[in-house]
């Protein structure tokens, strides 16, 4: 079952007077449990289909569908933009172009990442002034009760803390759950980071390079933890890697090639789980 | 705890250098604001306590003020032009306005007054090439209450020396202040028993001669109140112009052609070549005839003679002073509706010229703290929305994993209004601290001008309930409202932008 679809997505960004594609036409899937990759070099779109796919960024043209949801159905996508803050030449002067995105909208995209996806980021971005436990705990505590879909919704208050001391054990910072994120070295921050987009049961995790500030050895622990987790049948999670690190691309079963904006070829591997924890561990 | 409160204060905590600059600009506001509230909350509640009690009563009933003129119990303001000072009119037709009082509920005691600018003098005229300037000069207030009840409506006065004036006598009760600047003017004692003379104000040069019967020191010790002499009324009546022939003037109906006050001597007797040498005219037949016209001087006399009814003020007390401003509206309805030739004032208005500055003085802090007001919403905003271009990493990545944009408002919210409310309340805390230790040394100042300008002498402040919460919900309010500008920056940022900048 497919838990992300795309088809026929294309991303235009302005430039000046100019017109960047930066996606064209990208169609695939993956499905639910797979570990996936999209790899290219820089300026190929791998972050920009992330982004789409994460649903922070809005596709030009298109449909994306997360877990069955068609996210951008009925809405006229010419008219959603991103903020930019740019000022552009109309023709009848400069304009400042139209940023936001109505708020029905956002508002329902937000809540769709909020229960259906997880993010790591590079940079880590945790939450400086929440401890470990708090920086974890957070997204499940934004939730507006009725309208979330997130599983975790419907836990108690005893069950939510046991959900996130089992993550907390899970990725190995037992010890440290009331420290600060700057107490913290990059692994453990990162470590963090995977808790807190697994806290609230989202099918989709994704992650933008995670392993690009991290030396080897804590980039082969965080691999090793995101296939654990990945394998693991209660969580059954499915993660999607923007990266150009070859060692994710070795680990994935399934890499998206992309070149200029376009994919050159969507491989579906067998067999590499071995060769890629070999290789980390 | 709810999670925005938590990141609110965890916020505040983190960005200290931020907070205490804002927290700083909101304590030193709130504390200004609320000293300036607590020396007008002194110097109005000081001023209507004095006033009411020892002057003015709760309602004071006068003619109306004469056009383009204000008029209150020390005197009329021309407001168009400056020419002779004039008199304050008296009350016309004082029985149907008693009448009017007597219908009134809550009156507590009523009595009568006359009002009238004086100077004491040495010898036989006043000396106004003594050395000193014009503010030392000796002047008063000449205050004749009626015989029987103004004592008992105002028995305030600390009587030094001697006693209260005659009613049959023309016996003078100076303020001992007075009496000082006498001294300091003249170079002469004064006491008990010495007569002096007294030179009124206005277009009628009127001396007149008194025995000192007493001198007494005001109710206050730091009233604004000018010095007051008392006397009997019919001494007073005389300085204030209420002769007969001022009321048959005042009395005259509009019908009545007055022209002839407007014309000069000239115009009405001819050149004085006319009045001498010619033998035609209107003077001109001779000693004999003019003497006949102007040796007569019984209708001259006549009119010159003080009016015994007629007074310049009715001052009331009521049962309960709270009722001023309901009993002054009920009063003027009545005068109108009986076309009585009056109107009522609430001891405020019947003070003016005392009242007025303060309330210049309350305008000018209000324009004052405006001002300050908007220098700290310029600051607070300009350090939140720095604040914001520092956190936005943090917000994109909260809008990412699902915050809402109501999310970051609450958050925003929150801090300001703890900032704001915390750092008010620490403020009003100095504030009422600063209050107490500047009350503690009974700082007085004893200028005339300065207790006029600020309504009495004695700077002391009044911490309200009323004005300190009144103060933390304003600046609490501005606070909030000094993030407006930051929050909306903080709602643009989108999700996208918590990838572009670097993470914790």
């Amino acid at each position: 079952m497919a838990v992300v679809t795309f088809s026929n997505v294309r991303k235009v960004y302005p430039l000046g007077k100019q017109q960047v594609v930066a996606v064209n036409g990208a169609t695939f899937s993956v499905e639910k449990g797979e570990f996936a990759a999209i790899s290219g070099p820089s300026g190929s779109g791998k972050s920009t289909i992330l982004n789409m796919t994460g649903l922070i960024d809005v596709p030009s043209a298109g449909s994306i569908i997360i877990d069955g949801t068609d996210v951008y159905n009925g809405i006229n996508l010419e008219e959603t933009q991103t903020d930019t803050g740019r000022w552009e030449n109309t023709g009848n002067g400069k304009k400042k172009v139209k940023t936001t995105l109505p708020a029905k909208l956002d508002n329902r995209i937000t809540g769709l990442r909020r229960s259906h996806l997880g993010f790591i980021f590079q940079t880590f971005n945790l939450i400086p002034v929440l401890n470990v436990y708090e920086n974890i705990e957070f997204p499940v505590l934004i939730g507006k009760k009725g309208d979330s879909e997130s599983p975790v919704d419907s836990f108690s208050k005893e069950q939510k803390e046991e959900w996130i001391d089992y993550l907390i054990e899970k990725v190995g910072l037992t010890d440290w759950k009331k420290h600060k994120p700057s107490e913290l070295s990059g692994g453990q921050r990162q470590r963090v980071a995977i808790a807190r987009a697994l806290v609230t049961k989202a099918p989709v995790i994704l992650a933008d390079e995670p392993t690009a500030n991290l030396d080897s050895k804590n980039s082969g622990q965080i691999l090793s933890l995101m296939k654990n987790l990945n394998r693991d049948s209660e969580l059954q999670t499915t993660f999607i890697f923007s990266t150009h690190d070859t060692r994710i691309v070795n680990m994935c079963d399934h890499v998206i090639h992309l070149l200029d904006g376009e994919i050159t070829k969507d491989e579906h591997k067998t067999g590499s789980d071995s060769y890629g924890l070999a290789e980390v561990q | 705890m709810n999670v925005t409160l938590r990141l609110a204060f965890r916020n505040i905590k983190e960005h200290r250098a931020k907070s205490i600059i804002i927290g700083m600009f909101i304590i030193l506001g709130t504390a200004i604001v609320e000293l300036g509230n607590g020396f007008l909350e002194s110097v109005n509640r000081g001023l209507e306590l004095d006033f009411r009690a020892h002057y003015t009563g709760d309602i004071v009933i006068s003619a109306p003020a004469p056009e383009n003129t204000k008029m209150d119990m020390f005197g009329i303001s021309n407001m168009s032009s400056l020419g002779d000072i004039q008199q304050i009119p008296a009350l016309e037709d004082i029985n149907a306005i008693e009448e009017q009082v007597k219908s009134l509920k809550g009156v507590k005691s009523e009595t009568k007054l006359i009002s009238a600018k004086a100077m004491l003098m040495k010898g036989d005229e006043a000396d106004f090439d003594m050395e000193g300037d014009s503010g030392s000069m000796p002047t008063c207030f000449l205050f004749a209450g009626e015989n029987d009840t103004y004592f008992k409506m105002f028995p305030g006065q600390h009587i030094s020396e001697g006693t209260y004036p005659d009613k049959n006598e023309n016996t003078l009760l100076i303020d001992s202040r007075l009496r000082d600047k006498y001294y300091k003017y003249y170079k002469t004692n004064l006491n008990v028993g010495d007569t002096i003379l007294l030179a009124g104000y206005g277009a009628q040069s009127i001396v007149r001669e008194a025995k000192i019967c007493g001198f007494y020191t005001q109710p206050e010790e730091h009233s604004a109140m000018y010095p007051l002499v008392y006397c009997n009324p019919s001494f007073a009546r005389a300085f204030a112009d209420l002769t007969y022939g001022a009321t048959f003037a005042q009395s005259l109906p509009s019908s009545v052609d007055t022209t002839i006050a407007d014309s000069s001597e000239d115009d009405l007797f001819g050149g004085s070549d006319t009045m001498i040498a010619s033998d035609s005219g209107v003077l001109g037949k001779g000693k004999e005839n003019f003497n006949n016209i102007l040796g007569d001087t019984t209708l001259r006399d006549k009119l010159n003679k003080t009016d015994d009814g007629a007074w310049n003020f009715i001052i009331l007390k009521l049962d309960n002073s709270l009722n001023d401003k309901k009993t002054v509206k009920e009063l003027n309805n009545m005068f109108t509706a009986n076309k009585i030739h009056a109107r009522a004032l609430n001891w405020k208005n019947a003070s003016a010229t005392f009242t007025s500055s303060v309330d210049g003085i309350s305008g000018i802090f209000t324009a004052l703290v405006v001002i300050l007001a908007i220098v700290v919403f310029i600051i607070i905003m300009n350090t939140m929305t720095v604040s914001v271009i520092e956190r936005t990493s943090e917000i994109g990545t909260m809008r990412a994993l699902g915050a809402e944009k109501n999310f970051i408002r609450r958050l925003f919210f929150n801090e300001s209004v703890f900032i704001g409310a915390f750092s008010s309340v620490i403020g009003s805390i100095i504030a009422i601290i600063c209050m107490l230790i500047i009350n503690s040394f009974k700082i007085a100042i004893d200028n005339d001008t300065v207790k006029l300008i600020l309504g009495g002498g004695l700077i002391a402040f009044i911490p309200t309930v009323k004005n300190i919460l009144g103060t933390i919900l304003l600046i609490t309010t501005g606070s909030v409202l000094a993030n407006i500008y930051p929050l909306s920056a903080a709602l643009k940022i989108t999700p996208l932008k918590a990838l572009s900048k670097d993470g914790e």
